[in-house]
């Protein structure tokens, strides 16, 4: 496959499925709003799921090792100058890519602390497991900065993904892109940490 | 018989217009540019290109284009290759409108037409005011196509030094070197065809690029071709003085409504309106040029004592002159400071254009050496004693279109290819040409050669320009003569390197400009008349009976050698060259 | 202001080493950075007074259309027949743009750019330059457009302001892309709009942007080369979609 088709396809799986992905799963993490048993219900029923463990693989990892290793070749392919030419849109390139390793570790820790490690202990994730993990306030911070740099890079990656497949050509339009991908980086943003500060 | 081969020296408008054609006929070209081609000066031409197409319907006629590029020239051009240039215009706007020069559209979608100086049709086709630019972009493209598919091979920069003459004299090639790794080697070619551009950088800061220095031409004077018309240097009436060059502000500016004014008991004073009514701001160059000099130094009415006027266009819409002249109004913003939009331009006349050029014969485009041909500004062919603007592109492409035609056809006739040449006049020239650059590496004496042309620039400025005394041309004379010697005996080269030495480029440059000074400087002595841009006091009038002739100079150790050419006037009796109604003259 | 302070990346041969070199030029009103360097030309003796070679760099027609003179002035890509001394910092640091093998001093080889405009096949392809009848009629609205794209000079600061041109990446950079869109723009050459975005559909091509937009900032012509980019990048998505359901 031409290295064309796999860059609108990297920009694509950042949306449709990882980007929705995250969505859902802010959405299933919102149980924790209701009360502490509905957030583990909520867990152990997503594990019930029929051919989930497919779904997992198919929506959510595949797509993820593939955005993963091409994001990776285009951090080694680029090189920033926001020093020499400190432009909005060359500070949003450089953070585009800061905030892509910071969600790339941060997912990665995520996944095998919340799923790997019970996987292989034969458990599910519990409300309490993760309260006694985030009340270290190393954990805190880590998932804190985990969680602004995903939504960062979701968020700003709908505007960029928007031009790569070429939709907002104009210069007015990509302002209103601009701003709807802040909104929705503040929307995630708050939702995310919303979520976090009630493990405390 | 082999494919022909011919060489192109110059990436400008003739340049790759002289390639295309000899690529299309099935020859091969081997482009030679002493820049890269984007960078050729032609990129500053601005205001249009003529071609009487009569789209507004005001009996203008390639007829008419004829007579006022005759008579704008005050006469002193062959007729019928003006003829033939003028009939051949509607058919090349055609082609630059199919490879994609963004010319002005009507309001029907037609490519639309702006009336320039010295004519009273709207006759120059435009974009914006960077025609020239636009133009040179599509004829690169064109050039692109034709190096991919072969017919072209590029060679960008490379540096012309000399070209290659064998035992009868016949041009069979040149000697070229490596701006970078000053690598000198030899292109072998059937026909070589320069299009090398004008000289104005003899006159220090003037509109030209700074890569117009005539350098190739005058080499190729000094190789023994005819330089002809040397002494017809176009003042352009309106240029301003930026930190490093001097701009053009073209007629563009006047065909959307600027008018030149000087403040006359604080009323300002539209004197070309009031002295040249028919034509108004849109005389001819030399006329204008002398009719502000008149303004500025016989009534003293200059801006704040300065010999400049004002050229006004504020009173039309900023955005219209925005669409329209944009590449002006950018540039004095960004190098004068000031928004033409807002208020008048200062403007002064200054050195924009050569009529003269090495000779070429008036059907083929070729100089006195066989297979050694030129086009475009460096020939003298097109526009006698003065240039109208629009006319200058034109030359160019046609010129070229007829120099890379003709070289075709040259090089059918050709009995001996370059191929059966002894190999011995390659080398030779090689040779020649590296212990040349070797002589001037070592020259240690105590002249920059930076500053010898700030002074030569200097001298021909206050010495050679729009007024011109004989007492005056012989001491200039004199002193370039002693330039020369200088040059010779007490330069200094403070970069011997043998890698990318502009110095010692700059320093060819410098003896070719020197040999053309004076070229241009006895011209002008000898002329005793008054012709289009060539103006003596001592004889204000023109002189049919004896000086309706062109000027060829001849290279001699001593200095030129003049001799005279009658000029073909078959077509158009020559006639009182009169631009006002009102009977007062310049 | 008397005097002008300059440091001056220098290099005598490629390959060699580079080192700074300073001069103190005395300063003229309307003062540019080709002014100086011309300066420099005319009596090449450095700040501490010794004798040294004439700057090399490139320069033609000094009212920024001919896209010579760009080089790096104080840490950002521009023209330097533009570059106002009155309106930098002193000193002021020049250096040659840093995306192109390097010749001489501030000069540098940017051959490359016209070898990149032959692979997306930048010409309208013609039957001939004889005289075939006028081209296609073109609305007054559509000429302008066209006009602003096609000043292009083909300077080089839209590639060394790009994150994306370096030596891991073979982006053409923004003037191909923009010069494509001003070629299938053109009625004359929209008959050959799909060859040249296949072009640009291949590697090093559109796939290469990755919208920091610097191009935009630094093009000294102000070409709306984001937007240009954009806009091919939708006629390629358009070209993928008919290539994979088949209709070419």
């Amino acid at each position: 496959m031409s290295r064309f088709v796999l860059k609108r396809l990297h920009s694509l799986s950042g949306l449709v499925p990882l980007g929705a992905f995250l969505i859902l799963h802010f959405f299933s993490s919102s149980y924790v709003f209701i009360s502490e048993t509905a957030f583990n219900e909520q867990v152990r029923s997503l594990g019930l799921l029929p051919l989930g463990f497919f779904l997992e693989i198919v929506f959510i990892f595949l797509p993820l090792l593939f955005h993963i290793f091409l994001g990776l070749v285009m951090v080694y392919r680029g090189e920033n100058n926001f020093a020499n030419y400190p432009f909005l849109n060359n500070w949003l390139y450089f953070l585009q890519r800061l905030t892509g390793i910071g969600a790339l570790v941060f997912v990665m820790v995520h996944v095998y602390s919340t799923r790997f490690y019970f996987l292989t202990s034969n458990g599910s994730v519990t409300f309490q497991a993760l309260r006694s993990t985030l009340n270290n306030s190393y954990w805190f911070w880590f998932y804190l900065v985990g969680i602004l740099a995903t939504t960062f890079h979701f968020s700003n990656g709908i505007r960029t993904t928007l031009m790569t497949w070429g939709i907002t050509v104009g210069e007015s339009v990509q302002t209103v892109t601009l701003t709807l991908s802040s909104l929705v980086f503040l929307g995630t943003s708050f939702w995310g940490v919303a979520i976090l500060l009630k493990f405390i | 018989m082999l494919r022909p081969r011919a060489i192109v020296v110059g990436g400008g408008i003739s340049g790759l217009m002289a390639s295309l054609r000899i690529a299309e006929l099935g020859g091969h070209v081997t482009l030679l540019s002493t820049l890269s081609l984007h960078r050729s000066g032609s990129v500053t031409l601005q205001e249009g290109i003529n071609a009487a197409m009569d789209t507004k319907k005001e009996g203008d006629s390639p007829e008419r284009h004829f007579q006022e590029t005759i008579r704008g020239g005050d006469f002193l051009a062959h007729q019928p290759p003006v003829k033939r240039m003028c009939e051949a215009a509607p058919g090349l706007i055609h082609m630059l409108d199919r490879i994609g020069v963004p010319f002005h559209r009507t309001e029907e979608g037609w490519v639309d037409f702006r009336r320039l100086d010295g004519s009273l049709y709207h006759r120059a086709a435009f974009a914006g005011t960077t025609t020239g630019q636009h133009t040179h972009h599509a004829l690169a493209g064109q050039i692109r196509h034709h190096e991919s598919k072969g017919g072209v091979t590029l060679y960008e920069g490379w540096e012309f030094l000399s070209a290659v003459l064998d035992d009868q004299l016949m041009c069979r090639g040149v000697v070229a070197m490596n701006r970078a790794s000053m690598e000198i080697r030899a292109f072998k070619a059937d026909a070589v065809i320069f299009c090398t551009g004008g000289l104005g950088m003899i006159y220090g800061g003037s509109t030209p690029a700074i890569l117009s220095t005539g350098s190739a031409a005058g080499v190729l004077y000094q190789q023994g071709v005819y330089y002809a018309n040397g002494e017809f240097i176009q003042i352009h009436p309106s240029t301003f003085t930026g930190p490093d060059k001097s701009f053009l502000i073209s007629e563009a500016v006047v065909s959307e409504g600027g008018r030149y004014y000087v403040l006359r008991d604080k009323e300002p004073w539209y004197f070309l309106e009031e002295w040249y009514p028919p034509y108004g701001n849109l005389v001819p160059r030399d006329i204008a040029t002398r009719a502000i000099l008149k303004v500025v130094e016989n009534f003293h009415l200059g801006i704040e004592g300065e010999k400049e006027v004002c050229l006004d266009v504020s009173h039309r819409d900023p955005d219209s002159l925005y669409s329209r002249l944009g590449g002006i109004v950018e540039t004095y913003r960004k190098f004068a400071g000031q928004d033409p939009c807002r208020g008048p331009m200062r403007v002064r006349p200054n050195v924009h254009y050569s009529m003269g050029g090495l000779w070429v014969d008036s059907c083929r485009q070729m100089t006195n050496i066989p297979g050694l041909f030129a086009a475009g500004e460096c020939d003298y062919q097109y526009h006698g004693a003065n240039c109208l603007g629009g006319n200058a592109l034109l030359s160019s492409l046609y010129g070229g279109r007829v120099a890379g035609e003709s070289a075709f056809c040259y090089i059918k006739g050709l009995e001996k290819g370059t191929d059966s040449v002894d190999e011995g006049y390659f080398t030779r020239e090689i040779k020649k040409q590296t212990e040349d650059n070797q002589k001037i590496l070592q020259k240690q004496g105590s002249v920059n050669p930076h500053r010898l042309h700030q002074q030569l620039g200097t001298l021909m400025r206050e010495n050679v320009m729009t007024i011109r005394h004989n007492k005056v041309l012989a001491e200039t004379d004199e002193k370039l003569q002693e330039m020369m010697e200088q040059w010779e005996n007490n330069l200094t080269m403070t970069d011997v390197t043998h890698w990318a030495n502009d110095e010692l480029i700059f320093a060819r440059h410098l003896r070719s400009m020197l040999h053309l000074a004076r070229v241009i400087t006895l011209g002008a002595f000898r002329r005793n008349e008054s012709r289009g841009a060539h103006y003596k006091p001592e004889c204000p009038d023109r002189d049919d009976n004896y000086w309706l002739k062109m000027t060829k100079a001849k290279y001699t150790e001593k200095g030129p050698e003049f001799s005279y050419e009658e000029v073909d006037t078959s077509l158009m009796r020559p006639c009182v060259r009169d631009y006002t109604t009102s009977g007062v003259l310049v | 202001m008397k005097e002008v302070y300059f440091k001056i990346k220098r290099c005598l041969q490629r390959g060699r080493d580079s080192y700074w070199e300073e001069f103190v030029i005395p300063y003229r009103s309307e003062m540019t950075v080709v002014t100086a360097l011309r300066e420099i030309q005319k009596n090449p003796v450095n700040a501490r007074g010794q004798k040294t070679t004439p700057v090399v760099w490139e320069c033609s027609c000094l009212e920024e259309v001919c896209g010579a003179c760009s080089m790096i002035i104080n840490g950002r890509a521009r023209q330097a027949c533009s570059a106002f001394v009155a309106r930098l910092e002193q000193p002021i640091l020049l250096e040659p743009l840093s995306k192109f093998p390097l010749v001489r001093d501030l000069k540098v080889d940017r051959l490359e750019m016209s070898q990149n405009l032959r692979r997306v096949k930048s010409w309208i392809p013609v039957d001939g330059t004889h005289d075939v009848g006028p081209g296609p009629h073109q609305s007054v609205r559509h000429q302008q457009r066209v006009y602003q794209l096609s000043r292009c000079t083909h300077c080089g600061c839209c590639l060394e302001a790009c994150p994306q041109v370096n030596p891991h990446n073979d982006f053409v950079g923004a003037y191909v892309i923009s010069q494509v869109r001003w070629l299938n723009r053109l009625p004359s050459g929209a008959l050959n709009a799909e060859d040249r975005v296949d072009a640009l559909m291949a590697s090093g091509g559109l796939s290469e942007c990755s919208q920091a937009q610097n191009c935009v900032k630094v093009c000294p012509k102000g070409l709306p080369l984001a937007e240009s980019i954009i806009e091919m990048q939708k006629s390629a998505t358009l070209r993928l979609f008919k290539r994979s359901l088949g209709i070419s």
